[in-house]
């Protein structure tokens, strides 16, 4: 007899890796489904549904499948009473309305999730439901309150769960650079290092800590990083690569090293072509190349790769692996 | 009360009638900490205190508030035909009642 509590949670993992071959292993089991598992199957299949929206080129009709599989499965979990995993959906619908940039109605399902976890004694998934508050407040630019929620999250996830954990420090590091609290945010980002999950992650966070460093005037550093940063995105986003790459032209113009600034503009040439399904970001590169540089024109080009990052293509930069 | 309790009460109305809804509102209005000192971010946790008293089930209220109350039945996804009339048919009480 199968063991759907294992299966669930397996492929749960494996949509981060493969949502398609996971999409078609849920699909095929879905008449075979026990009553009592279904709630979380339709939880797993909805999250499916919004990975492939990270990679698809239309992605509003994978998150709208994925919202109406989360609905279905809120309305069997409460018509079968199941507070818990009506809290795990609740939370699962809070990234979708998240992708879409709703973070406001996102919080309230990410409160509401929190409380039915609580009534369910579930610590992790209050941790789990209290950092994605967290997350949503800042976005919301509620700065303090993000803190209150990472800090309580921070003490109801248990050391297991490393990604989250992640996530929290990496969270915390977010909101005290905003605040100009360097010392703090440079400790969080330092601590996230151990608890790194991916090198997605990875290459996130030397950005970040290159962006604490630069805050406490430590150039060297900051370079350092974000050199680290660059290099580790160049093989897996050309967007994210170009953006960390224009951001070290500009600290290492900012320090005098005007030789090392045009070595690394010229690195970019590389990008471009890839970057061809991006015109913005691939004309904002060129451009910055023709022209004299200076650091009026690399700002320019910094602000026309980050308007780019809001539009829905973005994710279209991914490096196929 | 701000608009955000009236929607609240508007939902659960729909669900549980007028009485129901006319026990929940005071209750609300009893406690003038149904709202943290930022408006937008409800105490869920007393409203889940209120529930508790009234018998309700947070899921439903959830689920009424999550749907903006409009369609107590949800879309039914393509291919899950079967399990939507399941409970439809209230089969899956039957299943509790042999358990």
């Amino acid at each position: 007899m199968r063991d759907w509590v294992a299966w669930l949670r397996e492929l749960d993992q494996a949509r981060y890796e493969d949502p398609e071959r996971v999409l078609s292993e849920l699909e095929a089991a879905r008449s075979r489904v026990p009553a009592s598992h279904q709630p979380r199957y339709f939880g797993v299949y909805g999250s499916t549904h919004r990975m492939l929206a990270g990679r698809s080129q239309q992605s509003e009709p994978c998150l709208e499948r994925a919202e109406e599989l989360l609905r279905f499965g809120r309305w069997i979990a409460e018509r079968r009473g199941d507070d818990s995993a009506f809290a795990d959906l609740l939370l699962r619908s809070s990234y979708v309305l998240s992708d879409r940039g709703d973070y406001r109605q996102a919080l309230v399902l990410a409160e509401q999730a929190n409380a039915l976890f609580e009534r369910c004694q579930d610590r992790v998934g209050r941790g789990r439901a209290l950092f994605e508050q967290g997350r949503f407040l800042f976005y919301l630019n509620r700065t303090a309150e993000a803190i209150e929620a990472y800090y309580a999250a921070l003490r109801l996830l248990p050391t297991s769960e490393q990604s989250n954990l992640f996530s929290v420090h990496q969270g915390l590091g977010l909101c005290f650079q905003r605040q100009g609290q360097y010392q703090k945010a440079l400790k969080h980002a330092l601590r996230a290092e151990a608890l790194v999950p991916s090198p997605w992650f990875e290459a996130k966070l030397y950005w970040l800590q290159a962006h604490i460093y630069r805050g406490l005037e430590k150039h060297y550093l900051a370079e350092q990083r974000l050199t680290r940063a660059a290099d580790m995105l160049s093989a897996l986003h050309y967007g994210e690569a170009a953006l960390a790459a224009v951001e070290l032209v500009q600290l290492q113009m900012l320090q005098g090293k005007t030789k090392a600034a045009g070595d690394t503009l010229r690195s970019i040439i590389g990008l471009v072509i890839p970057l061809g399904g991006n015109h913005e970001v691939a004309a904002a590169i060129v451009e910055l190349m023709r022209d004299k540089l200076t650091l009026e024109a690399v700002e320019t080009a910094r602000r026309q790769i980050e308007t780019a990052k809001e539009c829905s293509q973005w994710h279209s930069l991914a490096v196929e692996p | 009360m701000t608009q955000r309790v009236v929607e609240l009460l508007r939902l659960q109305m729909k669900q549980a009638g007028r009485g129901t809804m006319a026990r929940i509102q005071r209750e609300l209005e009893l406690r003038s900490t149904f709202f943290s000192e930022s408006p937008d971010r409800i105490e869920v946790a007393v409203v889940l205190q209120v529930l508790e008293q009234l018998d309700i089930s947070p899921a439903a209220f959830f689920s009424a508030l999550a749907q903006g109350g409009d369609e107590l039945m949800p879309a039914v996804p393509e291919g899950c035909e079967d399990i939507a009339s399941y409970y439809q048919e209230g089969k899956h009480l039957e299943e509790a009642d042999d358990a």
